[in-house]
């Protein structure tokens, strides 16, 4: 561009004119510009700086809730084996005790501890479980009996202190130990009958068991053991009738 | 006051401005979080506690005994006895675990008695007085660890007759 005073050449960004000092009224405008141009880049930048941002922070979030989704997912399968899942410690525990499980067991057995044996395994999860699973007819046997223990318990402490267990039924009682006595003579002889379940010491502690039970139900009923004996080819009504026939409430 | 406005003078959103689908993700995420967390501790505590056997204290114990409720005693103490959760408060439990097997035995004691004297199978009489001997026995023991609660020995002797 030219000097508008004495025509010499000028540049935009020249305030006044090198040659005659006349001030240059384009540099002034020119400044204004490029500062606005600056000002409007600037906004620019920080408009897209911010969107980019917010597109990023956007995805982060969506990112991270398909992960939550996911992980919830799981939790809800985790939860919904939180039972097999524990099962599955227990055996693996239980497998690595195995002896000494082994051990507690047929010295409770050797004891004749009926009552014993059923808390020891119901108590300590040992019950139908692979490493010990020979013992099983044992524990049957043994839940019968302490079952049959607890209901006639239940029929001296009514009978001893009558303010007790009023809400209890001697018929329900009855019922109770009547299927408790058909469940010990079909445990001892049952259908899948298993050498390893069945036989040696464990068909030794089982007919004891079941001479003992009868024992108890020959002192608590005032019947003979002979009597009794009986009920082994009874089923759970028969057994029920029975013991309704032979209860004296007031003795 | 005037509303803030969320936009810039060219329609873009101001720095620092929250729209209202951001605060729905932050909310969806607090949400997935919280329900996250419940689950892990739900299923640790079904894996590891939830069935935690129950072991009744001394205290139980003998509020059990001072109602007379001996099947519920005699099966606590059995089966704290079994889980052997107890040993380290065994004196604590002595005296409790005394009179409730002490009803048992008593129970019994009567019960092999009377299977005895109506035994007609003279081996298994014997066998069963054998038994009411034992019990008999056990009872003596029990009685001498009761301390302060023999009495309760005695109101068992009385009930059972």
């Amino acid at each position: 561009m030219k000097c508008q005073n004495c025509g010499s050449n000028l540049n935009i960004e020249d305030k006044y004119c090198p040659f005659c000092g006349e001030p240059n009224p384009y540099a002034k405008r020119h400044q204004q510009e490029m500062d606005r141009y600056a000002k409007d880049y600037e906004k620019t930048r920080q408009d897209v700086l911010e969107n980019t941002s917010r597109l990023n922070r956007r995805s982060v979030r969506i990112t991270i809730i398909a992960i939550l989704a996911a992980l919830i997912a799981i939790a809800a399968f985790v939860l919904a084996q939180a039972d097999n899942i524990r099962y599955w410690q227990e055996d693996r525990a239980i497998a690595a005790h195995a002896d000494e499980y082994r051990e507690v067991i047929e010295q409770y057995m050797e004891d004749r501890d009926y009552i014993g044996l059923y808390y020891y395994m119901s108590k300590n999860h040992l019950t139908y479980t692979r490493d010990l699973d020979e013992y099983s007819a044992v524990y049957d046997m043994s839940m019968y009996y302490k079952s049959i223990h607890s209901n006639l318990q239940t029929l001296w402490v009514k009978k001893s202190f009558p303010e007790k267990y009023t809400y209890v039924k001697e018929s329900e009682v009855f019922e109770y130990i009547a299927r408790d006595i058909e469940g010990l003579n079909e445990a001892i002889k049952p259908g899948d009958y298993r050498p390893e379940r069945h036989e040696g010491n464990k068909m030794e502690y089982m007919e004891d068991l079941r001479d003992d039970a009868e024992a108890l139900i020959s002192g608590t009923f005032n019947v003979s053991i002979e009597d009794v004996r009986a009920l082994r080819e009874m089923n759970k009504s028969r057994i029920y009738v029975y013991l309704e026939d032979n209860y004296d409430e007031e003795e | 006051m005037m509303k803030k406005n969320k936009m810039n003078s060219r329609g873009g959103r101001r720095a620092g401005a929250t729209s209202g689908t951001e605060k729905l993700f932050k909310l969806v995420m607090v949400l997935m979080a919280v329900i996250l967390v419940i689950m892990i501790l739900l299923a640790l505590w079904r894996i590891h506690d939830a069935y935690d056997p129950y072991i009744s204290d001394p205290n139980e114990m003998y509020f059990t005994l001072k109602g007379n409720d001996y099947v519920y005693a005699y099966g606590d103490m059995m089966s704290n006895i079994a889980l052997g959760a107890t040993a380290e408060k065994d004196s604590e439990y002595t005296e409790s675990y005394a009179v409730a097997d002490y009803f048992n035995s008593a129970m019994m004691t009567r019960i092999y008695q009377r299977a005895s004297e109506l035994a007609g199978d003279k081996g298994a009489a014997k066998s069963f007085a054998d038994r009411a001997g034992e019990y008999k026995a056990r009872m003596a023991e029990d009685r001498a660890l009761m301390e302060d609660l023999t009495f309760k020995a005695d109101e068992i002797d009385e009930a059972l007759g």
